[in-house]
This record gives C-alpha cells, sequence and structure tokens, in this order.
C-alpha cells in the first residue's frame, strides 16, 4: 500500500526574519480592516449607500444577483472611491498613466482609445450594422419618412497630427468609406471631408468631442448636404438666429474625468481648453432670447394642439448631438426648429432604439431623422445590441 | 467571491475576524464553517447545496469505510461507489458540454437534428474540493488516517474558505490537529497578514495589469511574432503570479486562523528540469497525482513501459483536470508526459547532464511553449499563435497590443521578473545585513497591499485563473 507523503513544506524566509517583517503587516491590515467595515457601515446607516436594491426576491437572491448589487454598492463606499482615486492619480503624475480608455498624444492632447481599437471581425460587425440600417431606411422610408445618416469622423482621424507616439492603424483609413459603400440607397454624409482644414482645430484637447468650430461645420455640411438638389425639401425658414460670444470659460473635458483625474489639483491635470461658448439669440418670433436646444419650438400659436410648430426633423445620435451647441448650430444653419432625441453614451443604435419605440415618435413621427453615427462605433460587435427596425413599424 | 475585492476585503473579512475572535474556541470551527458557506454562497447560493451535499456524503462515508476495515471486500466496493460519485459528478459539471457539443456535431454530420442543450455551469472551486474529498476518503480507506466524528469539524476543513475555492489542495492529515486545537495568537496574525499581502499584491499588482495584455495577445486573428512572444511571456508570469499569489493569501489566512497551510510554489521558475518543475509547481496537485493516481497506478514498479504508459496517463489525467471547454488542455498534459518520459528516458540511458544554464533556458521554453497550448481557447487559436511564434508571420508588434502596452505593463512584468529572479539574487549577494534591504521587506507588502487594494477599487475585480480549473 502507497503512503501518502508528508507535506510539501518549504518555508520561504527564516522564521525570525519573518517575525520581525510581519508586525507592521499585522498592524496595518488590522487597521485597513476596521477602517473597511466601519466606513461600510457609516454609509450604510448615514452615507445613503443602500447595499441592495429592494424588493429582494428569493430567485434574484439564488441567482446570485443579490450578492452581485451588495457588491457593486460598495464601490460607493468612501475607502474603495478614495483609493480608486488615489490610485488613478498616482499612475498619473507617477508614470503618465491614464487608464486603460486614455491615451495621450503630444501636447498632452488626450484620446479615446476606443477609437484605436482593432475589433475582431470588424468587418463583418460593420457589415452586419450596414444591413440594420438599410432596414430602419427601407422601413422610414415606407412611411414617408426620409433618413440621413451623418458619420463624425474619430477625434485620431481629423487632429491626426498631434497623435505622436499613438498609431492608428492602417485599416481604420477605408472603414467609412467602405461602410457607406455598403450602404446603397441609403443617404449617408461622411464629416471627414469637411474638417481638414491643417489651420483649424475641430476637436477639445482633452475631450472627446468635437468643438464649436467641429459642430459648426458639421450643422452646415448637413444643412448644405439637406438642400442639395433632389435632397430633403426643407421647410421654408422661420428661425433666425444672431449669435455672440461669452466670455472665456475653462471647459473640463470628458477624458480626464474618464481617466479618474479630475479630482486633481488644475495645475496637475493635462491643461484643460479654454472657451468662448456662443450664445444664440432668436430674432423676432415668440421664442425670442438665448437659446438651449429643448428650448421653445416658435409655434405661431393659430394651431389647435400647438403641433404645427413641432419640429418635423429629429436628430439621433450621441453626445456629439448634445455638445458644442450643435443643435442651435444646427438649427441656424437649417432656419428651422429640430427635436434633439440624442444620448449621451448612446454609441450606435441607444438612441435610435429609445426613440422609434417612443411615443414621440409613434404619435408625431418626423419627415426627417438624422442620425449621428460615431466613426468608432461602426466595427463594434453588436453582441446584447436589440435589432432597432422592427421598432419601426412598416405601413 | 474573491479575495480580491472589494466585498471580502471591506465586509466579509473583517466582518468574520471580529466574529471569529469573539467567538469562545469551541464554537470557532462553526463560526469558520458558516462564514465559508456563506463565502462559497456569494457566488451562487444555488450551489452551495452542492457543497454541503459532498461534505456530507465524504463525511458519512469516512464513517463508513472506517466501520468496513474489518472486511476489505466491502470497504473496497464502498470506496469505489464514493468515488464513482465523487468523479461522476466532477465529470458531469466539467465535460458534459464538450461531450454533447461533439455528439451535435457527429448528429449533423449524419444529417439528423441536433440536441438541444442548454449549457452546465462549472460550480465554482469543484475540482479542489472533489480532489480534497477523494484524498481524505482514500487515507480512511489506507487507514492512515482516521475519519472525523464530528461533522462541523470535517465541514470547517472541506469549506475552509482560505483554500476552498482554488487550492492548495490541503489533505485532511495536514490540518487534522490544527481544526481541534489551534491558537489564535498575534504571532501568527501578523506572520499570516504579511503572506496574505504578499499574496495580494502578486494577484493584483501584477497578474492583473498583465491579463488585458494576455486577453488581446491570444485573441487576435492574426497575431505577428512579437504579439505572440509578448502574449506567451505575459501569460507565464500572469499565470504564476495569480495562482502564486491565491496560494499566499490562502497560506496567510489559514496561519491568521492558526492553520497550517503547506507551502504551494517553490520557484517554480528556476527549475531545471520538467521533472524539477513539477516539483515546485502547484506542489499540491502535484503530491496529489502522485500519491493518488500515479502510484494507484504502479508507479515505476511494474517495469519500465509501464512506467512510461503511467507517466503519461498522469499527465493527460491532469491536463484534464485542468481544462473543461476544448481539449486542448488535454494536448497540454501530454506534452509534459512526452517530457517526463524523455527525461527518464535521457537518465536510464545514461546521458550526460544538461550544463545548468542551458537546462534552466530550455525548460523554461519548454513550460512556456506548452501553456500557448494551455490558455488558447482552441486548437485553431493556438496553432495560430505557434505558427507566429516560430516566425511565419510578421514580426512588428501589431495595432491592438500597441494600443494596449502602457508602461504599466512594464513596469508590472519588470516587478514580476525581479520577484521570479530574487531568490537566485539572494543567494549570490547578502542582503539581509543591510538595513536599505531590511526597512524594504518591512515596508513592501504593506505598500503593496494598499496599492493592491487601490486597483481594485479603481479597475473592479478580477477573478483568479484557477477558478475555472
Amino acid at each position: 500500500m502507497t503512503q501518502p507523503s508528508a507535506p510539501l513544506n518549504v518555508p520561504l524566509t527564516s522564521a525570525t526574519a519573518t517575525v520581525a517583517n510581519s508586525r507592521l503587516a499585522g498592524i496595518s491590515l488590522l487597521v485597513f480592516i476596521a477602517a473597511g467595515l466601519l466606513t461600510v457601515i457609516c454609509a450604510v446607516i448615514w452615507g445613503g449607500v443602500s447595499l441592495t436594491k429592494p424588493p429582494v426576491t428569493w430567485s434574484a437572491f439564488l441567482d446570485g444577483k443579490t450578492t452581485k448589487q451588495i457588491a457593486d454598492s460598495l464601490a460607493d463606499t468612501p475607502m474603495p472611491q478614495a483609493a480608486a482615486k488615489l490610485e488613478r492619480g498616482l499612475s498619473w503624475l507617477a508614470i503618465g498613466d491614464l487608464g486603460p480608455r486614455v491615451r495621450q498624444g503630444c501636447a498632452r492632447w488626450l484620446f479615446l482609445s476606443d477609437e484605436l481599437t482593432v475589433y475582431r471581425n470588424a468587418e463583418a460587425n460593420a457589415l452586419a450594422r450596414a444591413a440594420e440600417l438599410a432596414q430602419v431606411k427601407n422601413r422610414l422610408a415606407s412611411q414617408g419618412i426620409e433618413l440621413l445618416v451623418v458619420v463624425v469622423p474619430d477625434k485620431t482621424r481629423i487632429a491626426d497630427q498631434l497623435l505622436c507616439g499613438l498609431r492608428r492603424p492602417a485599416a481604420f483609413e477605408h472603414r467609412v468609406d467602405n461602410w457607406i459603400k455598403a450602404l446603397p440607397g441609403v443617404n449617408v454624409l461622411s464629416l471627414a471631408g469637411d474638417m481638414q482644414d491643417p489651420q483649424e482645430r475641430y476637436f477639445l484637447r482633452t475631450d472627446t468631442h468635437w468643438n464649436e468650430k467641429g459642430a459648426a461645420t458639421a450643422a452646415n455640411a448637413i444643412a448644405q448636404r439637406l438642400r442639395e438638389p433632389g435632397g430633403f425639401e426643407l421647410p421654408t425658414p422661420t428661425l433666425h438666429m444672431r449669435t455672440e460670444v461669452s466670455a472665456v470659460v475653462r471647459r473640463p473635458g470628458d477624458l480626464v474625468r474618464l481617466a479618474g483625474i479630475d479630482w486633481l489639483p488644475e495645475g496637475l491635470q493635462p491643461p484643460a481648453d479654454m472657451m468662448r461658448p456662443t450664445r444664440f439669440i432668436e430674432i423676432g418670433g415668440a421664442g425670442s432670447g438665448a437659446t438651449d436646444p429643448a428650448a421653445k419650438t416658435g409655434d405661431t400659436g393659430d394651431d389647435l394642439f400647438g403641433d404645427t410648430g413641432l419640429p418635423s426633423i429629429a436628430v439621433l445620435g450621441t453626445s456629439f448631438s448634445r455638445n458644442a451647441s450643435f443643435i442651435p448650430f444646427l438649427e441656424t444653419a437649417l432656419g428651422t426648429r429640430v427635436g434633439n432625441f440624442a444620448r449621451d453614451g448612446g454609441e450606435f443604435a441607444g438612441a435610435a432604439h429609445a426613440y422609434f419605440n417612443s411615443a414621440s415618435f409613434k404619435d408625431t413621427p418626423p419627415k426627417l431623422v438624422i442620425w449621428e453615427i460615431p466613426e468608432r462605433s461602426l466595427q463594434r460587435p453588436l453582441a446584447g445590441e436589440p435589432a432597432i427596425w422592427p421598432a419601426v413599424a412598416s405601413k | 467571491m474573491v479575495f480580491a475585492s472589494l466585498e471580502f476585503l471591506t465586509l466579509f473579512l473583517p466582518a468574520f475576524l471580529v466574529l471569529y475572535t469573539c467567538t469562545p474556541k469551541t464554537w470557532r470551527n462553526t463560526v469558520l464553517m458558516l462564514s465559508s458557506w456563506v463565502f462559497y454562497a456569494w457566488w451562487s447560493p444555488a450551489f452551495l447545496t452542492m457543497l454541503v451535499g459532498l461534505t456530507v456524503l465524504a463525511w458519512l462515508g469516512g464513517m463508513a469505510l472506517a466501520r468496513s476495515s474489518s472486511h476489505k471486500k466491502r470497504a473496497k466496493y464502498l470506496l469505489v461507489a464514493l468515488l464513482t460519485i465523487n468523479l461522476g459528478l466532477l465529470c458531469w459539471y466539467k465535460y458534459v458540454n464538450i461531450v454533447v457539443a461533439h455528439l451535435n456535431e457527429l448528429i449533423g454530420w449524419l444529417g439528423a437534428t441536433p440536441v438541444h442543450w442548454q449549457k452546465v455551469v462549472l460550480p465554482l472551486g469543484l475540482s479542489f474540493i472533489v480532489l480534497q474529498a477523494i484524498s481524505y476518503l482514500v487515507d480512511v480507506y489506507r487507514g492512515t488516517i482516521k475519519p472525523s466524528r464530528h461533522f462541523i469539524d470535517f465541514a470547517a476543513y472541506t469549506a475552509m474558505f482560505g483554500q476552498l475555492i482554488a487550492g492548495p489542495i490541503v489533505r485532511y492529515a495536514w490540518v487534522d490537529k490544527d481544526l481541534v486545537d489551534r491558537k489564535l495568537t498575534w504571532l501568527q496574525f501578523t506572520n499570516g497578514a504579511r503572506r496574505f499581502m504578499i499574496g495580494m499584491s502578486m494577484k493584483v499588482l501584477v497578474a492583473d495589469t498583465l491579463a488585458p495584455v494576455v486577453d488581446i495577445a491570444f485573441s487576435q486573428s492574426n497575431p505577428s511574432f512579437t504579439d505572440a512572444w509578448i502574449g506567451c511571456l505575459a501569460f507565464n508570469l500572469q499565470l504564476f503570479f495569480d495562482f502564486a499569489g491565491y496560494s499566499a493569501m490562502a497560506i496567510g489566512l489559514g496561519l491568521m486562523l492558526g492553520f497550517h497551510f503547506p507551502e504551494n510554489f517553490n520557484n517554480p521558475y528556476i527549475a531545471r528540469n520538467i521533472q524539477d518543475f513539477w516539483r515546485r509547481w502547484h506542489m499540491s496537485l502535484s503530491s496529489w497525482l502522485r500519491d493518488y493516481l500515479y502510484f494507484p497506478l504502479g508507479g515505476s514498479r511494474n517495469g519500465e513501459l509501464r512506467t512510461y504508459v503511467n507517466l503519461m496517463l498522469t499527465m493527460a489525467i491532469a491536463g484534464l483536470w485542468h481544462g473543461s471547454d476544448s481539449w486542448n488542455f488535454l494536448l497540454w498534459g501530454l506534452a509534459h508526459g512526452v517530457a517526463q518520459c524523455a527525461q527518464r528516458l535521457w537518465e536510464r540511458l545514461g546521458l550526460p547532464a544538461w550544463p545548468a544554464i542551458p537546462a534552466h533556458v530550455f525548460t523554461l521554453l519548454f513550460v512556456c511553449l506548452t501553456r500557448t497550448v494551455f490558455r488558447a481557447p482552441d486548437w485553431s487559436t493556438a496553432s495560430t499563435m505557434y505558427a507566429a511564434q516560430f516566425g511565419f508571420s510578421d514580426f512588428a508588434l501589431g495595432d491592438p497590443l500597441r494600443l494596449e502596452l502602457r508602461w504599466v505593463h512594464a513596469l508590472a512584468a519588470s516587478i514580476g521578473v525581479a520577484a521570479i529572479l530574487f531568490p537566485v539574487l539572494r543567494q549570490r549577494w547578502e542582503f539581509a545585513g543591510r538595513p536599505s534591504a531590511s526597512a524594504l521587506g518591512y515596508v513592501w507588502p504593506a505598500v503593496g497591499f494598499l496599492l493592491a487594494f487601490s486597483l481594485i477599487a479603481s479597475r473592479g475585480a478580477v477573478p483568479f485563473l484557477y477558478f475555472q480549473f
């Protein structure tokens, strides 16, 4: 009969060395776990942190969803939050690390790493998105609604002279053109061609979005495309704006926030953009005054339910449509109000899915949908994204 | 629940330690058992029934085996039945998906409708739980240990949260005295805390930092030579620091509570041949395989040919134990079996031993290369990586890795390599007397641990690699 062996016990350090070295570790761990437990208790009792989201059901408990909720909630307690901030700040100051989502080019220009990500099956993903869009276009056309797809170029494409050590994959050179070729019959506008002036900056330094120059350029290009012969029949301009330039303000970038270093003193962060925001003032009409994108519709008051003044143009898209006064620029360029249904973080389908399923679309369908899509989301895998076109009921 | 997570560090561990130290000695095993069940159920409460069921089975089985010790035949049948249940459960959860997938391929090839199959999820740590149960039952059958009479003591042993999910594979004989009588001392607590902190630093600072690099390297459809080697070397660092880090945490937690677990790693990357490597890597598994598989198969007692067969069988089963979603693990095990046989043959033929440095380099290269098939999700990925590693692709760094690689990865890899070389360097240079070295040794585990906690808070918990096995 074989006898089991003795334990393979190989001490790594001598006993005395371990004892001498361990006191600090023991005290540190005690202090750490005491602080950890106390901050969790305080956060739950006084800090408004709820470890579980009611109702806690038996099935959610058995599936492990309840424990996952608790784990997620702990990230909102003070100690992990402070530790995360400290880690991000130290990593930035010590080795210039901005985390997995942000990369630094030259002159402290920051870029979103998603724009440089090479996806597996990228071409197939792009084709699948094109097929989805073609379906939506056909469904909209059957309801008499036109569609203009607007592709917002990557910041890494337009500000490529500021990439320095970063390299944009060569395969990305033609990804928008190839995608447009996969969409015969769909009106697609790539904004890259309109943002080529080397003397201009179209994007913000520490933000993933365009600046007002970029937004205005995009708005004018869209208006120009819609006015082309055979294009969309724009309503007679009813909206007239004049613009004023405001005082210089500091605009903290979302990439600084994404890198987790927005809590550092300004001097230790990458320098923020200084900009003079444009104010839009309507000339004449009921809606005079400074506007924001969701402001008044400028109706004349002679319609029974106030719906004649409702925008006949709906904008879908991402935070690009919600930044740098893009919508007021577009309204100015088109001379009419537009409904903005864009969503922050909506990527390819987020805003479209919400809008086509909404009462706004079903009750008061527009005549034109402008769908803004960032280039970086064209080749992203579709996994988990719900199909959009079934929501656009065909007639 | 994983050790490197907010819920463990800020909720479970503090609450457990408070409860455990405030409990009278006679009730501590009850607290340990119940807390360990909570720890296990955190991932999926439904699977707790399986853990409890296996514990009850092994406990009752152990007592029944002891009672049958005078009837050898009856005891043998009982042991076979108990092992069959344990191994049957393990095989079901680990291999049913891949078997059904192949069956469906065959059915599809024959033109029939494939079987509709909902994938079976492998319960966390099942492989380790079953190996522990088997070692206990076999040891009771062999008469080398007495069965546990107290269910709570035994359940505390099987469920002990420190080593429940990813080893080390602790045998009952190693902790039976600690289970009955152990002391909670400041000295053990501080020593345990130090090991725990070192393990956490290994896992989070090195392994988790390198994890995205490995993921990207192994997910490319057309990796370059540079991509493939960066991926391969990073994976070898990641695997060691992940698993050895987990083992250090388990040993540290055990020590804090008064248990003395065996070491699981002994500088494996300084091994000079493949046998030496297996004597240093995952020692609780390799000694388990030796004592409960290789020796029962006959070991080296039944002639040369049978010895080679036994070596191949042992390593093939070790490979299968690791993997359940592809046959790559079997290939990996067979490769190590061939290497063990080749080494044995070399020695038997009386051929000269290799010089130290080439032997070390060759062993390390073999271990690294076989890990490619170990890490790749399927043979297609593995063959693409091998083609790139042997130069059948471009040389330049590919775009995905170029985007991912940052200074933080170089830093983590450098720390990893330095830590691996430290035992060698320590032998050559006298560190111990130097004040700077003493101060560093005193402070670094605590600093590393706090940095690791900050990283966990910043990027979220990353599961241990060995959880999947």
